[in-house]
Parts: structure tokens; sequence; C-alpha cells
């Protein structure tokens, strides 16, 4: 989840109200913000992803003046249109649509600079997929002459100077040699063309979604901006220029709006419409057990920025998060408060059902407990060498991790002895005896739909300088009585035991598990300096 | 005075050795065992009838290496010296021996043999080699050497330096004064054989019960199933059924069915194991897999969707389940309000290990499908889950997941430390999760830790000790009524 930091200054100077340390600590989390650390400077929040035009000052300011009770009357829209983007069909197999905005008069202080540069990061990390579904370009606009061209490129074939570079470049260095060519080269590196943005004299603004050109860099001084957001979703790009949009006319901006042209199809962005959706009050009601009437719902609304008429609610253009109505409700919810709603308990005619496999584990564990085994809990996740090598068996077929980030987990276990192996491995400091069980869930591969199922195993091992098989067997022998099952054991081998104290276990014909005494070669692979006798079952 | 009858009969034993005796010692000729010997001195020393000392003894004992040769009763050196005893030999000869090396090496070093012309001759008698052989001999049979002794040894590998802590328990005056009074005829223990002869009416010798006798040994729950124990019952208690779901589970179960987008960062190979084996998983029947591509892509049942091209390819990859709401997931498929479901599992992150995070812990999953429930009957299921849990005070923030609205994190007080703990997520399925399973009520949804509440209410903050490495220590101090 992303963290902003802000001044505080210009935050409370933003929201027109300056508050107190506890107006951080409590009011601000019930919109659904964590405010992480506070100072008489700044203050950072932790910003949940369904609400990306938080992670801006202006954007955070605005939600919180609204909850406040002191909601902004900015209206927002473009005026005049500025001039033409053509999109060149060349874009449509790399990154096939773009918005443009351009925003005059704004005053490019060191703080709306800063807060800038961290809104365009934090929406590239996350609501931008790492940019892949939003990249965002910013250029001064005294550079640039319209009308402007989106199109593809051979890499090879075109260059210009990148953001802090000082030499020209052709695309295919950039995403070897910059350092953010080669951050986000992944995301056009299969095409064979690279999308870039030209103005009138071909000079490069952006190659998106890689790194803007040096010539059109923003610096204090500038005054006109213009803004690329380019991606492979309309939906999320218009989005994105709406919040960069609705920031800056926060601090005064003038928008005006760029015509994109595709072929001869032709939209004028940014869009700032406010989205409409039906919300029936009924259906609120019924969700939040409520009484609200229409009044009493705008009311609320009002604090969440939303309007409300009529059964339709009308949503600003900056935010991303209203998909049905339900969205609507929760937005009622916060608005009155989570903690207004007295928690209670409905009445819901059901029966309780027992899980089998749960209820067996739940008798096995009676019956060890009073034969004075300790139960451990182990991790499902393992590796080869745990599982197979350390116990001196072969490799068996076991469900296996495509990315493991450590040796330790690279696998699902497939037998329960190992785990209470390496238990006793690591309780070696411990009191002895030692006699532990455990009841787990091993992962077996099948052909059933997920191609793996749990297999819910139970065993039990005795580890002291006395232990042996006839021990364990007295106590599957005690076992196996009191939990009701009859059982044959039959003479086997098995790599990890002794041979000839070693035997399957079956239980009607069937073959359910194994018993034995641990080899004294596979006790130092562990480092055991006591006998150890095991069994293990399929619960 | 009153004592247990292991006191006297560590008092009687310690008569005999005024310089006082080892725990092992008084052991085997008290016959007590070593551990009652030490409780028994513990309890005389505090009442002043005894005293130990402690000392730190140097010893040697035999490496793998050096147990081979003591084993063999020869050294290499050796080897070479006999093999030339009678004659100079060739050292092409000698190269057949096992050991040439190190042997020539060494008894060339001790000045045993030297080389000629090609032939190998002995010059002095094995005296050194014959000496160093009884040293590691002796160190075999728990004899002490001498740091010089056994630095040779040491040098090769033979021996290695270890520490032993020897205590000693010497009586004292007043405990010898006290073990002759205690010999006043009156009867310890009493047996079968003394209640059938009525000896003991000659008395029988009273006994200090507020000594402690130390812990046994015993068998229970893990913390962690004692705990899961409790929450199954609460639960239950409430009606809830328990549910079971599969640990590798398909991405279409444990994501796209619970709508979060395929591009969710939670789905990165940073974030979830991906199986390698199975490599595929399959889907469920087409109407339902048609149903979410929809809610993804254009959105059903009044939604506008995610608005992105959904694909089959990645629904079908294995994952390690992230969480058990994969599994409430799986109940909503031909649920039947109204239904209260719980589920008790593992869910895996790709995470490395710290004190707070495991790859892999345990979630307490619920879900209530029921036509008439609110957000104030899930407020009112969490706070009675955790008062019963033991937390009286709970109180809840907004939160966001992608399969919930009015999503909400439960927190409550943690009164030793004086401050919320927020504790896992909860909220009401959205429709986009709802709809394509074909369930047309509110469904009420948590997905809670387990670790952290027991964290809280054990103490057991670094939780990697009870739940990762077993201490047995630890499972054994823990307490079972929680």
């Amino acid at each position: 989840m992303a963290v902003v930091t802000f001044n505080r200054k210009d935050f409370e100077s933003l929201l027109g109200k300056k508050l107190k340390d506890s107006d951080y600590t409590e009011t601000i989390p019930m919109i659904g913000v964590t405010t992480e650390s506070l100072s008489a400077d700044s203050v950072s929040f932790e910003v949940f992803p369904n609400r990306p035009d938080m992670l801006s000052v202006e954007g955070f300011a605005r939600a919180l003046a609204a909850f406040m009770g002191n909601p902004k009357k900015i209206k927002y829209g473009a005026s005049d249109v500025h001039g033409i983007i053509k999109v060149e069909k060349s874009v449509d197999n790399v990154r096939p649509y773009v918005v443009c905005a351009v925003i005059r008069g704004i005053k490019l202080d060191d703080d709306t600079l800063k807060s800038m540069i961290q809104f365009q990061e934090k929406i590239h990390e996350t609501f931008g997929r790492k940019r892949e579904r939003v990249a965002i370009g910013v250029h001064d606009i005294s550079k640039v002459k319209f009308p402007l061209n989106y199109a593809a490129y051979n890499p090879n074939k075109i260059s210009f100077v990148p953001l802090d570079m000082k030499e020209k470049m052709n695309l295919a260095q950039i995403l070897q040699k910059h350092p953010k060519g080669k951050d986000y080269g992944w995301i056009i590196e299969n095409s064979k063309a690279y999308p870039v943005i030209t103005d009138a004299n071909g000079y490069v603004l952006s190659f998106p979604p890689i790194i803007n050109g040096e010539l059109t860099r923003v610096t204090e001084k500038s005054k006109d901006l213009f803004i690329d957001v380019t991606g492979n979703s309309k939906h999320y790009i218009s989005k994105t220029l709406n919040m960069i949009c609705a920031s800056l006319a926060d601090r005064g901006a003038k928008i005006e709006a760029v015509e994109v042209v595709y072929g001869n199809k032709k939209e004028l962005t940014p869009d700032m419409e406010r989205q409409k959706i039906d919300v029936n009050a009924d259906y609120v009601n019924g969700l939040l057990d409520t009484d609200l009437k229409e009044n009493e719902l705008k009311t609320l609304l009002v604090k969440m920025g939303v309007d409300f008429t009529k059964g339709i609610a009308s949503v600003p253009c900056y935010r991303t998060d209203v998909m049905h109505q339900m969205d609507i409700v929760e937005d009622v919810a916060i608005a009155i408060g989570y903690q207004k709603f007295e928690p209670r308990i409905p009445k819901i005619p059901t029966m309780a059902e027992r899980n089998e496999v749960y209820e067996k584990c739940y008798a096995i564990k009676e019956i060890m407990i009073g034969l004075s085994f300790e139960e451990t809990v182990s991790f499902v996740l393992t590796n080869d060498k745990k599982q197979f090598t350390m116990m001196n068996s072969p490799s068996e077929e076991c469900a296996t991790i495509l990315n493991p980030k450590t040796e330790d987990y690279t696998a699902c276990r497939k037998h329960l002895i190992p785990s209470l192996v390496a238990v006793l491995a690591d309780n070696k400091h411990n009191e002895y005896p030692q006699k532990i069980f455990e009841t787990g869930d091993c992962v077996e591969l099948s052909n059933n739909d997920t191609g793996a199922i749990n297999a819910r195993k139970f065993a039990a091992a005795t580890c002291h300088a006395n232990a042996d098989v006839n021990e364990i067997k007295s106590v599957l022998e005690t076992f196996a009585h009191l939990y009701g099952i009859k059982y044959t054991l039959k003479n086997s081998s098995h790599p990890s035991m002794i041979r000839g104290r070693c035997g399957d276990i079956f239980v009607d014909g069937e073959k359910t598990g194994v018993i034995g005494e641990i080899s004294p070669e596979v006790l130092k692979n562990w480092g055991l300096e006591n006998p150890v006798a095991v069994f293990e079952m399929v619960v | 005075m009153e004592l247990h009858p292991h006191e006297l009969k560590l008092l009687e034993t310690l008569k005999d050795f005024p310089n006082g005796a080892g725990v092992a010692e008084i052991a085997r000729l008290s016959g007590l065992n070593p551990d009652s010997v030490r409780k028994a001195s513990l309890w005389a020393s505090s009442k002043g009838l005894v005293s130990s000392k402690t000392e730190s003894k140097i010893f040697y004992s035999l490496t793998q290496e050096g147990n081979k040769w003591f084993k063999d009763n020869t050294l290499p050196e050796l080897e070479i010296y006999k093999a030339v005893s009678s004659s100079a030999k060739k050292i092409t000869d000698l190269m057949k021996l096992k050991y040439f090396d190190v042997g020539l090496m060494w008894a060339k070093k001790k000045n045993m043999v030297k080389i000629d012309g090609g032939y190998v001759q002995k010059i002095n008698v094995a005296k050194d080699a014959d000496k160093e052989l009884k040293n590691l001999e002796r160190a075999a049979n728990g004899r002490s050497l001498t740091e010089l002794e056994a630095a040779e040894l040491k040098k090769r590998g033979f021996v290695e330096k270890k520490f032993e802590k020897i205590e000693t328990i010497l009586i004292t005056k007043k405990g010898l004064e006290t073990a002759d009074s205690g010999s006043d005829g009156k009867i310890g223990k009493l047996t079968p054989e003394i209640i059938r002869s009525g000896e003991w009416r000659k008395g029988l010798r009273p006994y200090d019960l507020t000594l402690s006798p130390g812990r046994l040994i015993t068998g229970k729950r893990h913390i962690t199933s004692i705990w899961m124990e409790k929450i199954r019952k609460i639960f239950l208690d409430m009606g809830f059924s328990e549910k079971a779901g599969p640990l590798v589970e398909s991405s279409f179960w444990c994501f796209d069915a619970l709508y979060q987008p395929q591009d969710h960062p939670s789905r990165e190979l940073a974030d979830t194991f991906y199986m390698k084996m199975p490599a595929k998983s399959k889907l469920p029947d087409a109407q339902i897999v048609n149903n979410v591509r929809r809610a993804h892509e254009s959105g059903i049942g009044g939604s506008t969707g995610w608005m992105y091209k959904w694909s089959e390819d990645i629904a079908k990859k294995p994952v390690l389940r992230t969480h058990t709401t994969a599994v409430s997931a799986r109940s909503l498929n031909g649920l039947k309000p109204p239904a209260k479901i719980f589920c008790i599992g593992r869910a895996f992150r790709n995470e490395t290990v710290d004190y707070k995070h495991l790859p892999e812990f345990t979630q307490v999953e619920g879900i209530v499908a029921d036509e008439n429930v609110t957000f104030r009957d899930l407020l009112g299921y969490l706070k009675e889950f955790y008062w019963r849990l033991g937390f009286e005070k709970i109180r809840f923030r907004p939160a966001y997941f992608p399969y919930t609205e009015m999503s909400v994190e439960p927190e409550v007080y943690f009164e030793e430390k004086k401050e919320w703990v927020e504790l896992g997520g909860a909220g009401i399925f959205r429709p986009e999760v709802t709809n394509p399973l074909g369930v047309d009520v509110p469904v009420l949804a948590w997905g809670l830790s387990l670790e952290r509440p027991i964290a809280l209410m054990t103490g057991l903050n670094d939780i990697r000790n009870f739940y990762f490495k077993n201490d047995l220590k630890l499972l054994r101090d823990a307490k079972v009524n929680v």
C-alpha cells in the first residue's frame, strides 16, 4: 500500500483549516487512511488503493475538507481547446491510447513541484501498475509546437536527449542504458516499434512509458504545462488525467483541452464530466440498517464529494473506485462513521456442522495427549533436501513452487515424518524424553481441478536414550485400540529406517502408513544423538 | 526437621564423602535418578544441609578421525614405521600403503624414519608416536589429559577441547547432624509390605510438602492448536459450519472469483507462490467462468467491472492459496442461504521470515449469507467473536479489499501495551463476487489472523518460536486453560 508524505503547512493551507494532532490520529483514519507519522513539518499517510485521488496533497485535502464539512466549490472542466494530437495506427500494438491536457498559470513553487512528482511516482507504482497501465508525462509547454503526433517508431531510427542525459540516444539505447529504460523497458521490449510523442518540429517530447525528453523539462520557472497520459486502457488513463487536472485546478491553474485524433474519430481530453450512477435508497438502507431519506443521503454524500439527487449519485471525475451502487453505500457508511454503527447479532437459524477430518484429528489428539505425546505444528512448506535427501530417501514427485524466495521453501510436504525429525533436531537442547506428534495437511499431486489435494496425515515420534521401534509399536497398538481401527503390520523396508525394524501399516487391507526406527545415517544427517522411532498414517 | 525421602537418601549417601561427590556418583550410590538428586540437593541446600560448588573442567573428546585411529590402535606414522622396521623399503613400494602421505610426513617429523636414495629407512624408535597413541586411548576412556599432552592430538584433529561443568555436592555440619537424627526409625515410603505387615505403626515420617517437586513432562496440545480449538468452539457455538479447502488452489478461486483484477499487485510473483507442479488447474463450469469473466470485463448486476480483457490462462495458474477467502469463494458457489460457514486454515505469502512475518500462517475465515444481514450484523459477529476470545474493546476502521465493500479492519485494544492492534479484514462481499456465483443475498465475510491474537494473549511476540521452531520447552510451558 502506498504511503505519501505531505508538507503539513501546505496540506493545511490547501485544506483551509489548521488541524490539531488529534485530528490526524482520530478523525482522518475514519475516512479510511492511516496516519503513519506526524511531525510539526510533515505528515505521512497510508492511502488505500481504491482512492488514488488521495495520493496527491491537493486530492487528500479536497477529500478531507468535504469530510470535515467544508467542501471545495470548484467546478472541474477544461475551457478552450489548446491544440491537437494525432494518434497513428502504429501505436495500436504497443500502447494504443493517449489523453492530454494543457495547464495554464500554475505557480510551481517547491511544494507544488515536489507533490506533483510524488503523485506521479505513486500513481505509476500503484494505480498505473508500474507504468504498464498508466504512464504520465509532464512537460514545459513553452518549447512545444502544436500539432503533436503520437506514433510508434523503429527503436534504432529515432533519437533524442532523454531527461538526465547529455547526449542523444536512440530508443534501443535508452532501454539498455538509461536507468528508467532498464526499469520499465519490459513493458514495451517485445514490440517491434516503440511509442513516441513528437511536436510539429519533430522534436521528441516523450517516449512513454519510459522517459521524457530533456527539451521539455519542467522547472520552477515553468508556468504552462502539457500533460500526456498513455496506456492500454482509455478508462484508466482518463481517470489519471482527471486526478492531475483536478489537483492543479485546486492550486488555481486553468485547464485547457487537447483534441486527440484517432483516424477520423476525435476526442476532447480531459473529460471531467461527473460519473452518474443509480442509487436506490432502499438498497442503501437495507445494507446499513438505516432509515435515511433522500435529503439525508444527500447531506452525507456531500461529505464524500458526491452529489445525490432523485436517485442518481453524481461522482466527481477524479474518483476511480465507484463501480456499483454498493460503492456509494460505503461512502454513506464512512460519512456516518463506522463507530456510529451499533454492532448486533441477527437471529439466523443455522445448524453447525462439524468438519469430519478435524473431528477425527480432535480424537487423535485426545489419545496422543493421554499417551504423553506433545503436539507440534510445522510448516507445510519444505524443500527437497529436508523432505528426501536428509531422510536418505530418493526424491518423489510432489507439489513444487515456481518462484520460491528462499531455498528453505520450495515444495509442499508429502510426509509428516521429516517434519517431526526436524522438530527433534531443533530441540536437542531441551529435556528428554521427547515424544511428539502432529496431525497436519500434506499435499499430493492428483487429477482433481487444482492438480493437487490436501492429504491429512498423523505421525508420532519418540526420541530418547531408550527409544526403539517396540516402544512406538505399543503406542500405535494403544492408539489403534482407542481410536477404533484394526490394523495389521507387514515387515517392509524404508530408506529412512533401519532394515528389519520397519513395517507398513494396513487398515482394511489398504496401506495407510509406515512404522519404524530411523536409521543412524538419517539421525547423523540431522545431528540427532538419541534413537528415534516413528509412525505415520493417513487420517 | 521434615525431610523428603530423597533428601534423606542424599544426606545418607553424602555422609561418606567428606570432600563431596558429584551428582552421577550420588545417583549411582543412592539409587535415585540424577534429576531427583539435583532437586533433593536444591531443597537440602535451602535448608543449609548441603552446599554445592560448580567447577568448569576441561576435557578432550575424540573426533571422528581420532576415534578411527583409536579403534585401529595405530597412527599413520606407526604404519610406515612398522613397514620399514625390519628393513629399508623403496618409496615406490610404500606408496601402496593407505595413509602413506600423512604417515611419511609424521614419521619424518618425529625422526622415526629418513629417506635416502629413494629408500625409507628407520632411524629412531617410535617412542613419541606410541605416547601419542596412549594419550588418545586415555582421552577415549574419559581420562584427563594435560594441555601439553593434548596439543599434538588437537593439532592433528584427533581430539577437541570441551568444557564440562562439574557440580560437587558437600554435606554441611548441620547436614551431618540431621542425617544422624534422620535415622529415627520412622518409616518413609509406605509400601504394600509395610501396609500388610503393620510395620507402619512405628510411625510415618512427615514430609515437607512446601518443597517444589519440579514439573513433569506431559503431553499436550500445541499453542496454536489450543487456540484453534477455542475458535472452532466459538463458531460452532454460534451455529457456523466448518469447511476446508485445497492448499494448492487455482488462481480462479483464489483471485478471479473474488473480483481481484488479473493485474492486481497481490497476484504478482513477489507476493504469491505460484506452482511449478501442478502446472495448470481446471476451471469450473463454463457458466461460472463466463459470469466471472463478465464481472471483470464489463461488469455484472449493475457494475461497470474493471474494464480490461480477462484471461482464462491466468485464471488457470495454480497457487498456494494466499488467503482462506478462497474457501469462502468455493463455498459461495451453489450456496443456499441462510448459511453461516467458517474455516480455519493455512495461507501462504511469498515473504521472507522475520519475527512478524512467516511465509505460512493461519487465517480464521467466516461468511454469513442471509437476505436480511446488514453492516451492523457484520460488526456484531466480529465483536462477539473477539469478546468470546477475550478482547473486550473493539473498534472498526474503514479499509479496502477488492472483494468487499464496507471493508473494515477490526482492531482490538490491547490493555498491556495500551494500543489498538489490527487483527484482519472483513466486509460485505461485492455483488461482483456473489452475483457470478449465483448468490443474490448479502454475504458478510471476514479473514482474521490466528497468530496475532495468540501472540497478544500469550506474550510470545516472536511467532517463529512456537510456530516455526516448535521449541519444546516453550510448548511444554504454555498454558492450556485459555
